[in-house]
């Protein structure tokens, strides 16, 4: 793992490391647990993905304020940055992740942060965005849903903040929760003088009298300030049951990884190999144009969701999906069921769960024979 | 809060609440390759009970300007002299590791401005391996690496952390790892050094002991602290015959291991103080 080299770090993503505390509440274990396992400072347990991504942004930014983030996020993000914080007066640009010029001339002088997802159609340059970020002194917030922190350490390549939904932390498509995780990479204090961007996090804050969490706290002000400030207004806090499903899976869950990982690159190579199918967006096979950039980030995979897209358009699509049996038409992830979902007018994104692959290879094959025969 | 001490800019944290005039001064030094951080939990508490709080960033260390200071005997003129420029009389010493030792040689120097010593990790002599040395010259990513492992009882913390959610060992490494990114020039090996060439620890331990009713003193100690084992305090502790000692169930970042229990130390020797 990416904290020091240490015993406990190699086996923490399989194991609880030994001598952690397994009583006491839930909640703030579980935080704990998320900061050790990303090798950042500290973690905040929210009810959902979308709280934590929205506690971040809320942090950070207030009416005026701007984003840049990258055009693929999953469609909740995508919604909420693009209407649900438009709202609120906080405006994003929405960039093509691929292009670092693209992110630097989004860049606003009312910009607080970068926004990217690590995984989806694109594996997410974390070191060239960080790169650009940190040049003009914003911070990059990775949402590593998709990659768990078995799969990517975003702190050691350049993000600052990262947040997760539950899925494959717990293991079940329907846990309930997020994290939000301050990686202490960002120098709140440095960029303020520069910039007068953070003055919540580097000035006296009447609302806590006179308070500085920039001081209180040389690396983890953004948390300081995102539980006192951002939690307890918007009390999207996490339920102690929740939690502790999330703890649980994380026990987990690096053996539940290896096993998604399997299963979705037996099922890339299937399909791309297969003449019903007009393109295989998993950045693991090495036509993907992320595929080098996915081998230095991802070295253990490139995660449980394979988009792709047949020939013969939207219809095909329909029949593909009415004939699976295995796969589930659900857009969940991160239990041991597969599913299918549409994703745009001839794509489908499948999440590969922890079924037997050759039940799901079975599956696939005669779905898309089926989807061919229509045509 | 910033001064300027010797033509220099210098940080300290003063915390949030109104100083009343009968409580002492409390000034809080970090060890090597920290800064003020390491002490929040205890300054901001104290500071909320009327106490006058200073939290010092000693010179090239996070916010006080550099470079570096190369000896103990500097560093601890240093601090009077910031007392000085925040215009405090006198005040109680709380000193971790290499800190600890600034506080009991402020003590020698100007006994008539100290009011009390509370010695956290400390030992003397501090000596620092040749390995540990050397790493921190050749490699300080390597050297915080294992200071981060070293400093606590564990990496895995066996208590929920404090603030709540917080890593303990993690945002130590983190600290760490911007004060070298702040200063670098090699923080880690100059402290280090510091620690291990300070000679004057004996005479200044007499002087104290000389002073026990003027000086009351408490050690701190971490019964798992592998890089100040309470053991090899036992000099050092036995030249300061006055001195009472708290010994709590953690390791080298007593502050940030256990906030709540140095908190309650630090508050007991202050009451006792008046």
């Amino acid at each position: 793992m990416s904290g020091p080299n240490s015993p406990g770090f190699t086996t923490l993503a399989l194991h609880v490391a030994a001598g952690a505390h397994d009583s006491g509440p839930a909640v703030a274990r579980l935080e704990e647990r998320i900061a050790a396992l990303e090798g950042g400072v500290a973690g905040i347990a929210t009810a959902s993905g979308q709280a934590a991504l929205h506690l971040a942004v809320a942090t950070l930014a207030g009416a005026g304020d701007h984003v840049v983030a990258a055009h693929t996020p999953r469609p909740d993000a995508h919604a909420l940055l693009a209407h649900g914080l438009r709202r609120q007066g906080i405006a994003t640009t929405f960039v093509d992740p691929r292009d670092p010029a693209a992110w630097q001339a989004a860049i606003r002088p009312e910009t607080r942060l970068f926004v990217g997802d690590a995984l989806g159609h694109a594996v997410l340059d974390i070191p060239a965005v960080a790169a650009v970020a940190h040049a003009h002194d914003l911070p990059l917030l990775v949402d590593a849903t998709l990659a768990t922190p078995y799969l990517l350490r975003p702190f050691d390549h350049g993000a600052d903040l990262v947040v997760h939904g539950a899925g494959f932390l717990a293991g079940q498509q329907g846990a309930t929760g997020g994290l939000l995780v301050d990686g202490g990479t960002f120098d709140w204090h440095a960029a303020h003088a520069r910039t007068g961007r953070y003055a919540d996090l580097c000035e006296p804050d009447p609302r806590f009298d006179g308070r500085v969490f920039a001081e209180e706290s040389t690396v983890g002000a953004f948390a300081l300030r995102a539980r006192e400030a951002g939690l307890s207004d918007f009390g999207a806090a996490i339920g102690t049951h929740a939690a502790g499903v999330m703890l649980q899976g994380l026990e987990t869950l690096g053996l539940r990884m290896d096993r998604h990982v399997a299963g979705a690159r037996l099922v890339a190579a299937t399909l791309a190999a297969h003449p019903a199918v007009a393109r295989v967006d998993y950045p693991d096979l090495d036509t993907h144009p992320d595929h080098a950039l996915a081998r230095r980030l991802l070295p253990r995979g490139c995660g449980a969701v394979v988009p792709f897209a047949l020939h013969g358009g939207p219809a095909a699509a329909d029949r593909f999906l009415d004939a699976l049996t295995v796969f589930g038409r659900t857009d969940g992830t991160g239990g041991a069921r597969s599913g299918a979902t549409r994703d745009g007018a001839d794509t489908v994104r499948l999440f590969i769960g922890l079924e037997d692959t050759d039940d799901l290879q079975a599956d696939l094959g005669r779905a898309l024979k089926l989807a061919q025969k229509g045509a | 809060m910033l001064f300027t001490v010797n033509g220099a800019t210098a940080y300290a944290y003063i915390g949030t609440g109104t100083p009343a005039p009968d409580r002492p001064a409390i000034v809080f030094i970090h060890g090597a390759q920290n800064d003020h951080a390491v002490w929040t939990a205890q300054a901001r508490r104290f500071a909320a009970q009327g106490h006058r709080v200073l939290a010092v960033d000693l010179p090239g260390h996070g916010r006080s300007a550099g470079p570096a200071l190369a000896t103990v005997e500097q560093m601890a003129a240093w601090l009077l002299d910031l007392l000085d420029a925040a215009g405090v009389q006198r005040a109680a010493l709380a000193g971790h590791s290499m800190g600890s030792l600034i506080a009991l040689e402020a003590a020698f120097q100007a006994p008539a401005r100290v009011l009390g010593l509370a010695l956290l990790g400390s030992t003397w002599p501090m000596k620092v391996s040749d390995a540990l040395l050397e790493t921190a010259r050749t490699d300080e990513a390597a050297a915080i690496d294992m200071v981060t492992l070293w400093s606590h009882a564990g990496i895995a913390p066996a208590a929920p952390g404090t603030p709540p959610g917080f890593w303990v060992p993690g945002a130590a490494r983190r600290l760490m790892q911007r004060l070298s990114q702040l200063n670098p020039a090699q923080l880690f090996h100059t402290d280090f050094v510091a620690c291990n060439t300070y000679a004057n620890g004996g005479n200044a331990a007499a002087a104290v002991a000389a002073a026990a009713i003027a000086c009351p003193t408490l050690f701190v100690q971490g019964r798992r602290d592998v890089m100040t084992p309470p053991r090899s305090a036992q000099a050092l502790v036995a030249a300061i015959p006055h001195a009472r000692v708290a010994s709590i169930d953690c390791g080298h970042s007593l502050m940030t291991e256990r906030p709540d229990d140095v908190c309650a130390a630090l508050q007991e020797f202050v009451r006792r103080l008046n």
